[in-house]
C-alpha cells in the first residue's frame, strides 16, 4: 500500500521532493520570473515554500488528503512569499540604494521558538563531517543506529557518543553566537 | 546541556520506540516535571532545526539534479561530474574517518561573510561567490573566485575563502597553498582563522605535528585548543 501524504512528508521522502519539484518549479520559476525576479529567486522562493509546506504540515496546520492539495497549497505559498518579498525589497530600495540578498526568505511566526529553530539551522551549516552525516543520516533521514553502523565506518555504541558529541558541538555553536 | 541518557530517551520518545506503558510514563513525567519539559522543548528545537537545514541541503541537490536534466546540452556531463564529486567524498570521508574520529567531530567550518550586493562588478561576483559558499556549493563558489584571485593574487580575502573552498572540496594541497601565504598568515583579519584551517589542512594529510603547530598559532581560536587536547 502507498504511503500517505502526511507520512512521505514525516519521513522527507525524497521521491515526494523530486515530485514536487519536477511538477512545479518550472510553473513557480516562470511565475517569478515574470513578476521580476530572478532564476536565483524563483530557486530561494521555491525552497523557502517547500520548507513551509512541511512546516506546516507537521504542526498540522494544513491537512492534504493527496498530492494535488498539496501542489496546490505550495503554489499559493510560493505566491503569497514573493509578492512578500516583492514588497520587502521595494521598502528597502526606498531607504538604500544597495540591494542586499536574503538568504533566509521564509518568515514563520517570529516567536522565541522560531527564532531558536532559524538559529540552529543556520548553524548546522558550521559543524562538518562527520558530524553533518551522522546527525542527517539519523534525524532527516530516520536511519537506526544499525542502519547507520552499516554505512559508516563506526560501530553502534560509537555512533551514539559521536552523536551526543555532535549534538552538543551544536548547542555550543548556537550559544557562542558564531554562526 | 541534557545528558545523553535523556537524548537517548527523547530520540526514543520522538521514533514511538517506547512501549505503550513506557510512553505513558513519559508523557506523565513531562506534565509534571517543569524541567523535563524545558529540556525536551530545547531538544525538539534543535531536531527541527537540523531537519530543516537537511531539508535545504536535500533540495539544492535536487534542484541542481533537474537543472542539469532541463539543459539541451551537455546534459550529463553535471551528473556524471556531480556522481565523481559524491564516489570521491564518500572514497574520502571512509578513509578520513577510519580513525581518530573523536578529533574529526571537532572540525568547525567558516560561516562566511555577510553577503552585501555593491555597485562594481568585483564586489558583485565575490558575493555572488559568497552566496554560492554559504549554500555549501563550494565547486560553484570556488569556480566565481578564481578569477578574481588571478586578478588579485594577494588580496587576503580571496586567498582565504579560496583556501576554505579548496579544503572543503578535499584539494588539500591547494587549501595549503592559499592559507599559507605571507598575504593571509599576516593579515590581521585571517591570521588566526587561516592557521585553524591549516591545522586542518595537515591534519587531514595526516601531518600531525605540523597540525599541532598550527593549532598552536591560532590563538586560541574556535575550539582550537580542545582539538590540540585530542591530538595529544
Amino acid at each position: 500500500m502507498p504511503l500517505d501524504i502526511f507520512t512521505r512528508i514525516d519521513q522527507n521522502d525524497r521521491s515526494l521532493l523530486k515530485e514536487l519539484y519536477e511538477n512545479n518549479y518550472y510553473k513557480a520559476r516562470r511565475y517569478v520570473l515574470r513578476n521580476n525576479g530572478t532564476e536565483e529567486d524563483a530557486k530561494d522562493v521555491f525552497h523557502e515554500g517547500i520548507i513551509a509546506l512541511w512546516h506546516n504540515v507537521r504542526e498540522k496546520k494544513f491537512m492534504p488528503q493527496n498530492q494535488n492539495e498539496v501542489e496546490a497549497y505550495l503554489f499559493t505559498i510560493i505566491k503569497n512569499k514573493w509578492v512578500d518579498m516583492l514588497r520587502a525589497r521595494k521598502r528597502q530600495m526606498d531607504k538604500k540604494d544597495e540591494l542586499k540578498i536574503h538568504t533566509e526568505l521564509v518568515k514563520f511566526d517570529g516567536d522565541e521558538k522560531e527564532k531558536n529553530i532559524q538559529k540552529v539551522t543556520a548553524a548546522v551549516h558550521r559543524l562538518g563531517e562527520p558530524c553533518n552525516q551522522i546527525l542527517q543520516m539519523f534525524y532527516y533521514q530516520k536511519k537506526t543506529y544499525d542502519k547507520i553502523s552499516e554505512e559508516l565506518p563506526y560501530d553502534k555504541e560509537t555512533l551514539k557518543t559521536m552523536k551526543y558529541r555532535c549534538m552538543n558541538k551544536l548547542r555550543k555553536l548556537i550559544a557562542e553566537k558564531v554562526v | 546541556m541534557i545528558s545523553q541518557e535523556k537524548e537517548i530517551l527523547f530520540d526514543r520518545y520522538r521514533l514511538d520506540e517506547m512501549s505503550t506503558e513506557e510512553k505513558e510514563s513519559f508523557e506523565q513525567s513531562l506534565k509534571e516535571n517543569s524541567l523535563l519539559q524545558s529540556e525536551y522543548e530545547e531538544y525538539i528545537q534543535m531536531v527541527t532545526g537540523l531537519e530543516r537545514a537537511f531539508l535545504k541541503y536535500e533540495l539544492n541537490k535536487i534542484h541542481e539534479e533537474t537543472k542539469s536534466r532541463h539543459r539541451p546540452t551537455y546534459r550529463l556531463m553535471p551528473m556524471v561530474l556531480s556522481m565523481t564529486a559524491i564516489i570521491i567524498a564518500l572514497v574520502g570521508f571512509f578513509f578520513l574517518t577510519k580513525d581518530n574520529t573523536s578529533v574529526n567531530v571537532l572540525y568547525t567550518a567558516d560561516p562566511g561573510l555577510p553577503v552585501v550586493m555593491g555597485k562594481d562588478d568585483t564586489t558583485y561576483d565575490f558575493s555572488q561567490g559568497m552566496v554560492s559558499y554559504k549554500e555549501g556549493n563550494y565547486a560553484r563558489a570556488s569556480a566565481i573566485w578564481t578569477p578574481l584571485l588571478s586578478a588579485n593574487p594577494t588580496n587576503d580575502t580571496l586567498l582565504y575563502y579560496t583556501g576554505l573552498t579548496a579544503l572543503e572540496l578535499k584539494n588539500y594541497d591547494k587549501a595549503q597553498q592559499n592559507l599559507s601565504l605571507d598575504a593571509v598568515l599576516q593579515s590581521p583579519t585571517f591570521q588566526n582563522k587561516a592557521h585553524y584551517y591549516l591545522g586542518w589542512v595537515y591534519y587531514y594529510k595526516k601531518d600531525i605535528p605540523l597540525s599541532k603547530n598550527h593549532f598552536s598559532l591560532a590563538n586560541h581560536y574556535l575550539n582550537s585548543d580542545e582539538i590540540i587536547e585530542n591530538l595529544e
